[in-house]
């Protein structure tokens, strides 16, 4: 009977192939079961009718989970799904529109290549919102799962059937503990933007200067040598990614997150203080210049030492400070 | 009010479902198959829908709350269920928990309509 075998069909189409044919075989056999010795198409219909819509019963009989990410989770992957969506669109326009503005249309300027640009615009930031999109699914749908044994050890997540104790209670936030969301979306964009003029246009940073011509760069870097250093931006402007978002998502401060805070500012006061003292990287032309040095040729080198040295001290009087700072944010205690 | 009837049908499918369970394990003590069951069911006024009832021998079964056998003589293949031993068991403790729950509630309600 076709009508049957439609049914049944309908019902095991989802199911997991080790319980397929037991579940069918049940199924065909209690609906035969159900009708008359010498049934009609009719009486068929009506048994059909009276078990109801195959697709309910299929889902009483699914064993595994039917759903991606559970209500513990939802609304927490909510949260984290806009703003990294949110953020990605922001600094790919961002990023595209500084594209254009350093790089001068040359032939077929016009209204049409404006379209173009325009599409291209549209284009790249829904492909950036859709691919943020995916990886913070996958990665909810991995906590959810418990995939790599990473869920109980995520601050702020608990599943709830895990056992629970009094221990396991939240604090209560202290307000001057607290991470300004919009700071760390603004931190966001700014390393993002960073990251992507030393990545794309390295040679925009450096002194300009207005000549008769218009603006003249001055480079601070040598592009040849920064590509020494770009595995490394790139992999600490990742790092400061991933501690943003655990930033935006905890919302306050805490000693774990201060540990990692500071070990990335210190990595990056290392690359900074590197990077600066690197003469390859950073030549003695740039300090030899009478446009903004007015210092004779003998002297550059030891004005260049000192320019070093400072620098160097700055930074790391920041990082110092700024890691003070923070961790006296984590000691606070609610007033 | 339209409302109103529907919560009250969706609060009355959630009572049911608590005693579904206790209902299809009180009639597992002989070996019956789905369909035997619903009409067994039927007869004792105790109807139950053959779409809820075929899953929930399964995941009985999956609990090992029962145990089953495919019985192949007849000219029909049938999937036979009882109850296993930690079905007994539980079953022995449902319904105990069932017969307090029922006493004290009937207390409760007893006591309110007066």
């Amino acid at each position: 009977m076709e009508l049957i075998d439609r049914y049944v069909y309908a019902v095991t189409e989802q199911l997991p192939e080790d319980m397929k044919e037991d579940v069918r075989k049940e199924l065909r056999g209690n609906i035969e079961d159900m009708l008359p010795d010498d049934y009609t198409e009719e009486d068929v219909k009506a048994v059909l009718e009276e078990l109801g819509n195959p697709w309910k019963i299929a889902e009483e009989y699914q064993p595994k989970k039917r759903y991606l990410i559970g209500p513990a989770l939802y609304s927490k992957y909510f949260t984290v799904l806009k703003l990294v969506a949110g953020i990605v669109m922001t600094v790919v326009a961002a990023v595209t529109i500084m594209g254009w503005v350093f790089t001068p249309l040359t032939e077929g300027d016009g209204p049409s290549s404006y379209a173009e640009m325009f599409s291209e615009l549209i284009w790249v930031t829904v492909q950036g919102g859709l691919q943020a999109a995916l990886w913070v699914t996958f990665a909810f749908v991995a906590i959810e799962r418990e995939w790599f044994g990473i869920t109980g050890k995520i601050e702020g997540v608990s599943m709830t059937d895990d056992p629970w104790s009094v221990s396991d209670l939240p604090t209560i936030p202290v307000q001057s503990k607290k991470i300004p969301r919009t700071g760390t979306i603004f931190s966001i964009i700014f390393t993002m933007l960073v990251t992507a003029v030393v990545y794309f246009q390295p040679e925009l940073i450096g002194v300009f200067i207005r000549d008769s011509e218009g603006f003249t760069i001055y480079s601070l870097l040598e592009t040849d040598r920064l590509q020494a250093y770009l595995p490394f931006i790139l992999l600490l402007a990742l790092f400061q990614m991933i501690l943003f978002v655990w930033k935006y998502i905890v919302q306050y401060w805490n000693l774990r997150l201060w540990a990692v805070h500071t070990i990335a500012s210190v990595l990056i006061s290392i690359l900074l203080i590197v990077m600066a003292n690197d003469t390859a990287l950073i030549s003695d032309a740039f300090f030899n210049n009478k446009l903004f040095f007015e210092v004779s040729l003998s002297t550059v080198v030891n004005q260049r030492d000192i320019i070093v040295r400072v620098f160097a001290a700055i930074v790391v009087v920041i990082t110092v400070w700024d890691a003070i700072d923070a961790f006296l944010k984590t000691r606070k205690k609610a007033a | 009010m339209d409302s109103t009837e529907e919560l009250i049908n969706s609060l009355m499918v959630e009572l049911k479902r608590g005693t579904l369970v206790l209902l299809v394990l009180s009639q597992l003590h002989q070996p019956e198959y789905g369909y035997s069951l619903i009409q067994k069911l039927e007869e004792k006024n105790a109807p139950i829908e053959a779409g809820t009832l075929y899953p929930l021998l399964r995941r009985l079964e999956k609990q090992q709350l029962l145990k089953s056998e495919w019985d192949t003589t007849e000219s029909r293949p049938r999937k036979f269920y009882m109850l296993s031993e930690q079905g007994k068991e539980v079953y022995a403790k449902l319904k105990s928990e069932w017969q307090t729950l029922s006493q004290q509630l009937a207390a409760i309600l007893m006591e309110e309509n007066v």
